[in-house]
């Protein structure tokens, strides 16, 4: 019985991308031929989420179980298609900046990026991971590339690609290593061969493997490398988009990968000490490198590394407080950093600049966009009471219960040291001053975007028992 | 004589890869990237995969080198322009790949005995069953073939239509990136 309603949100996407290109060959180039794209995108967008909230067939599987729609696609698949939703709305605004001929072409790559890490979530079969993983990276290259007549996004377009490329053939290897040793693609069978299994050295170097390429994908340190001059030259929704929709797709199959099929007593020493230090390594060198950094591009780039560190502590304690601790903190970090995000290129398309000292003063130029940055660098240093605090609450709860005391502390530590360069960005927008006066224009689209970021992260610090509920209910459905 | 045809055509793959690697001239190094990737079909027909070498020689030996070898000719002047193959952190990165690959190696050699009774036991995806039973009883009826290999790819109960789909969307999207990356446009 092939149940087709699994993949029906990405078909939305990729119906709404070819209706896109369509459209745009027939009609004439002119700015109301651009905005009536820009809203078909956002529609289809917007669809493919109210398909994904209100599909009853919960915990069904279709393709021969290669496709599952359980609540953690369902969940992966809302955080990946609302940060998209909040990319389309930046990339809106950025075109309007910086110009490019090609701007219907941009949101079709965009949508088919989405189509890949939505079809991630539910992917329960190694080379459909694989397949849905290179949908997503292949064209974040595209996109990082995108502006060809910068430097910078030429810059970021080729490192990203060849670094990409080389970490995808070292995941790929990795798989075929599980597949020698289990003879089978599925996940849920690869964790019933190596269950019976004993321990060899093919599945250690093929786990080896594969954590060294999906920790690229999240910009794991050592593995993140190409984040701050990727970060740096792409167009800012693209940033935006990388460092949320494809980390959340990253982290998804990270849990698919080692909670479910390399999940055995006998591997889960192995690779819970690996991500233990890698673990360790992002916090300490992303929140390290972070401090120095003049372009605020370039400074989210490396508060994005620290960032999935903590995240991946989720993971490694390896039971369902970690992965409640993981789901929420995705959740959390979801709204601050697009929050971020879109203040950021409402802001650096206006006054021309990405430095952060030319954000001096924006609380006299407007004092909403000033109010909605504080909030989320707040919450993404993790001060009480906003929703980061909680989040990292719950990690740093769950590696401390879990015999990983020395990295709980260390998360403390070094959150307290992230409050140093966040504040920063506070601290030129709210109290120093400028010459300049002009306001900055918002749309009414933007404001509307910046309050929901902004209620969120306010609202899960205080009461966080809905969300908790439905992540209660995911983790329960996953491991027990 | 199993053995020693194997053997011939690795040491062929090695070679060749190696000094595409640190020949000076891009024009060599284009000729013997093809020498290699005809050698890994060459594994393939060994393995009793004959679908995957005609694949393998259809697209790497001939698409992809022939685009390799156009892109030279239009960027450089062939034959005389040297190129830089050696940089700083030439023995650096020699210690690493020297350490993984005889990791890796140790490590075949180590796990070389039960790989083929867990593939023998296998019976889950349709992929599975017609590759590696191929590669594990090469005197039986070999299933590699199209008419098994077109089924498990497109038939939805099989499983893998989906990413088949899937990556029709990526080439689509490859596509117009390339197109617009690429493309001359009209202002500035």
């Amino acid at each position: 019985m092939i149940r087709y309603s699994a993949f029906f949100p990405e078909l939305v996407l990729a119906i709404t991308a070819i209706l896109i290109i369509g459209l745009d060959l027939i009609f004439k180039k002119s700015k109301t031929k651009q905005s009536f794209l820009n809203w078909v995108s956002f529609s289809g967008v917007l669809f493919s989420i109210a398909i994904v909230c209100f599909d009853g067939n919960i915990l069904s599987t279709s393709f021969h179980q290669f496709l599952v729609t359980d609540p953690l696609a369902v969940f992966g698949k809302i955080i990946i298609l609302v940060s998209a939703l909040l990319t389309l709305l930046m990339t809106f605004r950025y075109f309007k900046s910086n110009t490019t001929e090609h701007q219907a072409e941009f949101l079709v790559i965009i949508l088919f990026a989405t189509i890949g890490a939505s079809a991630l979530t539910s992917a329960q079969e190694i080379i459909t991971l694989y397949v849905a993983l290179e949908t997503l990276t292949i064209s974040s290259y595209i996109l990082a590339a995108y502006m060809k007549r910068d430097a910078g996004s030429n810059e970021a377009g080729m490192k990203y690609l060849l670094l990409g490329a080389f970490s995808s053939a070292v995941l790929l290897f990795g798989f075929s290593y599980l597949y020698g040793a289990t003879a089978t693609t599925n996940i849920l069978k690869m964790n019933e061969r190596l269950m019976t299994e004993p321990l060899n050295a093919l599945i250690v170097l093929g786990i080896i493997f594969v954590i060294a390429g999906l920790s690229f994908k999240i910009s794991l340190a050592p593995f993140h490398m190409w984040t701050p001059d990727v970060y740096e030259g792409a167009p800012t929704p693209v940033t935006a988009y990388l460092s949320v929709a494809s980390k959340a797709a990253g982290f998804i199959a990270f849990i698919r990968i080692f909670l479910v099929a390399l999940n055995t007593p006998a591997l889960v020493h192995i690779w819970g000490g690996l991500f233990a230090v890698l673990a360790a390594l992002s916090i300490v060198i992303g929140n390290l490198s972070a401090i120095p950094q003049k372009n605020i591009k370039r400074m989210m780039a490396y508060s994005s590394v620290a960032q999935a560190g903590y995240i991946i502590i989720g993971l490694l304690v390896n039971n369902q407080l970690g992965l409640t601790a993981m789901l929420f903190y995705l959740f959390v970090y979801l709204f601050a950093n697009m929050g971020a995000f879109l203040a950021i290129v409402i802001v650096s398309s206006q006054i021309n600049s990405e430095q952060i000292d030319d954000f001096s003063g924006l609380w006299k130029r407007s004092p909403l966009i000033s109010m909605a940055l504080l909030i989320f660098m707040l919450s993404l240093a993790g001060v009480p009471p906003f929703a980061g605090f909680t989040g990292k609450w719950y990690l740093f709860g769950a590696a401390i219960q879990n015999g990983y005391l020395w990295l709980g502390l260390l998360g403390m530590i070094f959150s307290v040291i992230s409050l140093y360069y966040y504040l920063q960005i506070v601290r030129r927008t709210l109290v120093l001053d400028s010459p300049e006066n002009k306001p900055i224009s918002i749309s009414v689209i933007e404001k509307t975007a910046l309050i929901i970021c902004m209620l969120v992260t306010i609202v899960l610090g205080f009461y966080a028992t809905p969300l908790m509920h439905v992540i209660h209910r995911t983790v329960g459905s996953f491991m027990n | 004589m199993e053995q020693f045809v194997f053997w011939c055509i690795a040491i062929f793959i090695v070679l060749s890869a190696f000094f595409a690697m640190i020949m000076k001239n891009i024009f060599h190094c284009a000729l013997l990237l093809a020498a290699a990737l005809f050698g890994v079909a060459g594994i393939f027909v060994y393995l009793g995969a004959e679908f995957l070498a005609l694949v393998q020689v259809l697209i790497y030996v001939g698409a992809i080198t022939i685009l390799i070898i156009f892109g030279i000719m239009l960027t450089h002047k062939m034959m005389d322009s040297k190129i830089i193959v050696m940089n700083k952190q030439v023995v650096m990165s020699a210690v690493i790949t020297g350490v993984l690959g005889t990791l890796i190696i140790l490590t075949i050699y180590s796990t070389a005995h039960w790989i083929l009774p867990a593939l023998k036991n296998s019976e889950s995806g349709y992929l599975t069953h017609s590759i590696t039973t191929a590669s594990v009883t090469k005197n039986k009826k070999v299933v590699t073939d199209v008419y098994t290999l077109g089924p498990a790819l497109i038939n939805p109960k099989k499983g893998f239509a989906f990413a088949f789909e899937l990556v029709s969307i990526l080439l689509l999207s490859v596509l117009i990136g390339a197109t617009v990356i690429a493309r001359k446009d009209q202002e500035g």
